[in-house]
């Protein structure tokens, strides 16, 4: 490639992209070296290297909590709370971007406000609602709660989409006699799918790290969350002193979510940019 | 399009009755009328321990006036809004830029994954990981500082002076990679077409960037200005558990937002604070400064003209 | 877990067909129990086998969640929407802090007047009264059974102290001389973090303690005209504070104003400094960093000639049980506490879980030894804090913790600080009148 004046902002920019890469990637490294260390050797400084390569930490923390059964959990009910958010999200969104009808910028901004609720001014009704339907301490709550929580922010992110997608073919369906279900279903769902898949991801992330509506609205062990698991792990092993088990802990813990996430986010980023040229 | 006085207002009419009245139920239920309770609430004297509460009408908003705690938290919640909303903003553009220019497909997605990962990972993990890298002694920074001849530039991080910008460091690390996503899928939905007619003029690739793919995507920027401004408010899990050293300790003043603030109201952690319709006061304070800032931004942002293309 | 309780359940319905034949209805009894601890802890596995022991030896069922440090926090929306939960348990800070305050307690006087089973003696006779002593109302009820007992100390290394020939201090003098021989060795004084609450707070409230007795910083907190706090003794508490800080003699480690949890402790361990202010929790949290001929030593806060306080004076803080007020079961729940204090157990969460326990004749864990002559050494023992955090927990917040950061980083000199201190503290009443 041949250097161009012109093109100076581009080189150090990715320089600095690199750099923020790196660091990111070297801070991962880090933490995997650490997860290795005794907890002596973790406090000694940042470049003590482990004196042996062993298990032992991940052996320890692996037999003595059961971090499995909190990821299952955790797949369980994000999976099926994310389906749901995006089949209640997708129609409302379109006719809320695409259709005015009276109302409609009004319940626009309600849901936009909803963003900005946070959990912790509601769940005190919240969970006097949910009591009264026996839905405590189970994955239906759960799933409930996740879903209503997730439908303002996945709304407003949808609306944006569905307002970047051209009117032309909607407007030719339009006037070929299509119905409003029909040019939704055919038309604009096919052209949103980008959109479509970034909101299921994030709704997804969003869900996966969610801690605070787990953290009231689960207290039984044997639907914990791999937040509220991790949440756990944190406090037994720091009063404990154990950080090598700790750090050894929160590798066991975000390395699925991050191989899990990147099987996923080929498939994804390759859906959004589907799009290219097609405008 | 006006639908109200087109002929296709019978074909929609069900179609936007069955899309929106389920769902603006299920919505109103869970969680409009949940506020609602919280404003009713606000106006008592109330632990949340019992269904005793004592009407105080207006004077927990009175007392707000005066918790220095809480009036911090405000100023911070504010101050994430404006630092954050510009540092992310044109740390996102400038990688959007770059990495919107990649020809490599996979490179591509390779980048855009690994900067998004930080969203994948728990709150309570990165924030306690943040205060290991961050620390004065045995932190990965002022270690790496060290090693590479920067040590005048080492600092305690967690201290008054920086820790604020030491949370806000973990908040754009994690932000940049949520709202790239969103970018560079806005990016890439415009038509190469209009790249190719500008290379044709001779623009530079930043100019076509500016003149271009900006005015593009302007709907994308301002849908994450807005985002942005409500997670300042509303970010919980990070705060809570940064500084605070991991699961035991309550999160250092200079950095709480309200959100945290509210709930350290409520719930108390170490410090058994429990005044829920204190804290309801709060949230409500919250959620107004919200819907404000939001109009605001909006109103300047849709205010210019929109681009079609 | 599930097969058994159905077993469970089926043997008692049996059981009860056969009893009800011969003309007695007896249902299983059972209890819910929400815990502190979480699964895998040390302290949960020894309670989990006590329960174990009760359920077997009484034919009952306790239903154990074992939910936490935020068990307080957890419980709240339950009470609130009727639940039923019988017990808990946490520190007693928390427990006067969250439940009392809000009256959703129960008072556990009857506990001690029960017989510890197998033993010839009242839970009165086997707990030392210091372990709940400073919990009891002035009413005279009682909201705490200990089971676990903390305090706090400068802890050191006595293999360290001795290499370097340092003696351990009593009066404020010498351990200003100690930490002069500390750095002359190259050590921080004391290891310390002002960014984590629970260490900004100590020395300010033992302070106060030594110049101007127990309870002194607790009314003077409650007090909306701020005039105890014009007492002179207030800004000796301030100069002293001030000679901790940088500004003044130096004693805390380099570097102490940004430190926050786990640093101080880990650095202490690692050598970096020559003592700790902490709880008796520390050489759990610590030994896993502790060097190979480490040896824990803890001598109580300095003592002052002009101190009107206790000079033998200790803090204690009791972990426990409490019943609660609402409680559907709370015979059998109160039977269970009685229970878990035989000695066994008592013997077993000593040597499990390295802590001390409230019971009387049984010795602490070699970590604590030092620790534990001090409390048998005192004449007298103070609340965490003073009580402020628990009962006044928003000026713990508000003014308390604010100003504690400002002295103890020099910013203000003692003078200031106690008459921030009374300013403060007539804002803060004044804004909740």
């Amino acid at each position: 490639m041949k250097f161009k004046f012109s093109e100076i902002p581009k080189y150090l920019i990715n320089l600095f992209l690199i750099f923020w890469i790196g660091f990111s990637l070297f801070m991962f490294f880090w933490l995997i070296l650490s997860s290795f260390k005794t907890t002596r050797e973790i406090y000694m400084g940042v470049w003590t290297m482990p004196s042996n390569i062993s298990l032992d930490n991940y052996i320890r923390v692996l037999t003595d909590f059961g971090l499995l059964r909190f990821m299952v959990n955790s797949l369980f009910v994000v999976t099926i709370s994310t389906v749901l958010v995006l089949v209640l999200s997708a129609p409302i969104a379109y006719v809320l971007s695409r259709l005015k009808f009276f109302g409609s910028s009004f319940i626009s901004l309600g849901f936009i406000i909803g963003i900005g609720i946070p959990i912790q001014t509601i769940f005190i009704p919240l969970y006097l609602m949910m009591s009264g339907m026996s839905l405590t301490d189970s994955y239906l709550g759960l799933i409930w709660l996740y879903t209503v929580t997730s439908l303002p922010f996945t709304i407003y992110l949808l609306m944006g989409f569905f307002k970047t997608i051209p009117s032309t073919l909607e407007d030719a369906a339009r006037i070929d006699g299509a119905t409003a279900t029909q040019s939704f279903l055919k038309i604009m769902l096919p052209m949103a799918r980008s959109g479509l898949i970034s909101a299921g991801i994030f709704v997804f992330v969003m869900l996966w790290k969610e801690f605070l509506l787990a953290l009231v609205f689960i207290s039984t062990e044997n639907y914990k969350t791999i937040s509220l698991g991790l949440y756990s792990l944190i406090t037994k092993l720091t009063y404990t002193g154990d950080w090598g088990g700790l750090f050894a802990g929160v590798v066991l813990v975000i390395l699925p979510s991050i191989i899990f996430y990147s099987i996923l986010a080929r498939k994804f980023i390759a859906g959004l940019t589907v799009g290219i040229g097609k405008g | 399009m006006d639908y109200r006085s087109s002929i296709f207002k019978k074909r929609y009419k069900n179609f936007i009755l069955i899309s929106t009245i389920p769902v603006v139920t299920f919505y109103v239920i869970f969680m409009i009328l949940p506020i609602v309770q919280s404003l009713y609430y606000s106006l008592f004297k109330w632990s949340g321990f019992t269904s005793y509460k004592q009407y105080i009408g207006l004077k927990n908003y009175i007392d707000l006036t005066g918790d220095s705690l809480f009036l911090q938290s405000v100023l911070n919640s504010f101050k994430y809004v404006i630092f954050g909303s510009i540092i992310i903003i044109a740390i996102t553009l400038m990688f959007t830029y770059v990495i919107s220019n990649y020809k490599s497909k996979k490179l591509k997605d390779l980048v855009q994954m690994i900067l998004f990962v930080p969203n994948t990972i728990s709150p309570v993990a990165l924030a306690l990981l943040w205060g290991f890298i961050l620390n004065t002694r045995w932190g990965l920074l002022n270690g790496v500082l060290d090693k590479i001849g920067l040590d005048f530039l080492q600092r305690g991080w967690l201290g008054n002076d920086y820790i604020f910008g030491a949370a806000l460091s973990l908040l754009v690390w994690i932000h940049v990679g949520f709202f790239i996503v969103m970018y560079i899928a806005a990016a890439d939905r415009i038509p190469t077409s209009l790249y190719e007619s500008a290379k044709l003029d001779g623009a530079s690739s930043w100019k076509q960037f500016t003149k271009i793919t900006i005015p593009l995507i302007k709907d994308v920027i301002e849908t994450s200005l807005v985002l942005w401004t409500i997670f300042s408010f509303k970010i919980f899990g990070y705060l809570y558990v940064f500084g605070a050293g991991g699961a035991g300790a309550d999160a250092p003043p200079p950095v709480r937002n309200i959100s945290v603030q509210l709930f350290l109201t409520a719930f108390g952690k170490r410090t058994p604070i429990n005044r829920l319709a204190y804290a309801s006061a709060m949230a409500i304070i919250l959620l107004i400064l919200v819907a404000i800032l939001v109009y605001v931004i909006r109103n300047l942002l849709m205010s210019a003209e929109t681009i079609e293309y | 877990m599930l097969k058994n309780k159905k077993l469970l359940l089926s043997l008692t319905v049996l059981m009860s067909i056969f009893l009800l034949s011969s003309a007695v209805v007896m249902a299983q009894d059972s209890f819910i129990y929400w815990s502190m601890w979480e699964k895998g802890e040390p302290q949960q596995q020894v309670i989990e086998q006590a329960i174990k022991d009760f359920e077997e030896q009484y034919d009952v069922t306790v239903n154990v969640n074992w939910t936490g440090r935020d068990v307080v926090t957890a419980l709240k929306p339950r009470l609130l929407a009727g639940e039923n939960i019988d017990m808990t348990d946490q520190s007693g800070e928390e427990l006067y802090g969250g439940l009392v305050a809000n009256d959703v307690a129960g008072t556990m006087n009857d506990v001690l007047e029960m017989k510890v089973p197998n033993e010839d003696a009242t839970v009165e006779d086997v707990l030392i009264n210091e372990s709940y002593g400073a919990y009891v109302r002035e009413d005279g009820s009682l909201y705490i059974i200990p089971y676990n007992f903390i305090t706090s100390a400068f802890w050191y290394d006595k293999g360290l102290f001795n290499d370097l020939g340092i003696e351990v201090p009593t009066t404020w003098d010498e351990f200003l001389q100690m930490a002069e021989m500390l750095k002359e060795n190259n050590l921080d004084p004391v290891a310390y973090g002002i960014q984590t609450d629970v260490y900004r707070g100590y020395f300010p409230y033992q302070t106060a303690e030594r110049i101007l007795g127990k309870n002194a910083l607790n009314n003077a907190a409650s007090d909306p005209t701020g005039e105890l706090f014009e007492d002179p003794r207030w800004e000796r508490v301030g100069d002293i504070l001030y000679q901790f800080s940088k500004e003044g003699k130096n004693l805390l480690m380099q570097g102490y104003e940004s430190s926050v949890y786990p640093a101080p402790q880990m650095d202490w361990i690692m050598g970096r400094a020559g003592t700790f202010y902490c709880g008796t929790w520390i050489p759990v949290e610590t030994k896993n960093a502790a060097g190979e001929n480490f040896e824990y030593g803890a001598f109580k806060y300095p003592t002052f000639e002009d101190g009107d306080g206790d000079p033998t004076a200790v803090e204690t803080y009791p972990i426990g049980f409490n019943v609660l007020k609402d409680s559907e079961n709370s015979d059998l729940a109160k039977k269970f506490v009685a229970f878990f204090l035989q000695e066994k157990y008592a013997e077993q969460w000593v040597a499990d879980t390295k802590n001390m326990t409230p019971r009387a004749g049984i010795a602490a864990p070699a970590e604590l030894k030092d620790a534990k002559a001090l409390l048998d050494n005192a004449n007298s023992t103070f609340r965490l804090n003073d009580g402020i955090q628990a009962d006044y927990p928003e000026w713990y917040a508000n003014v308390f913790l604010p100003l504690a950061s400002d002295i103890l980083l020099g910013e203000i000199d003692g003078a200031e600080w106690a008459e921030e201190m009374r300013a403060e503290t007539v804002k803060f009443w004044k804004n909740r009148e």
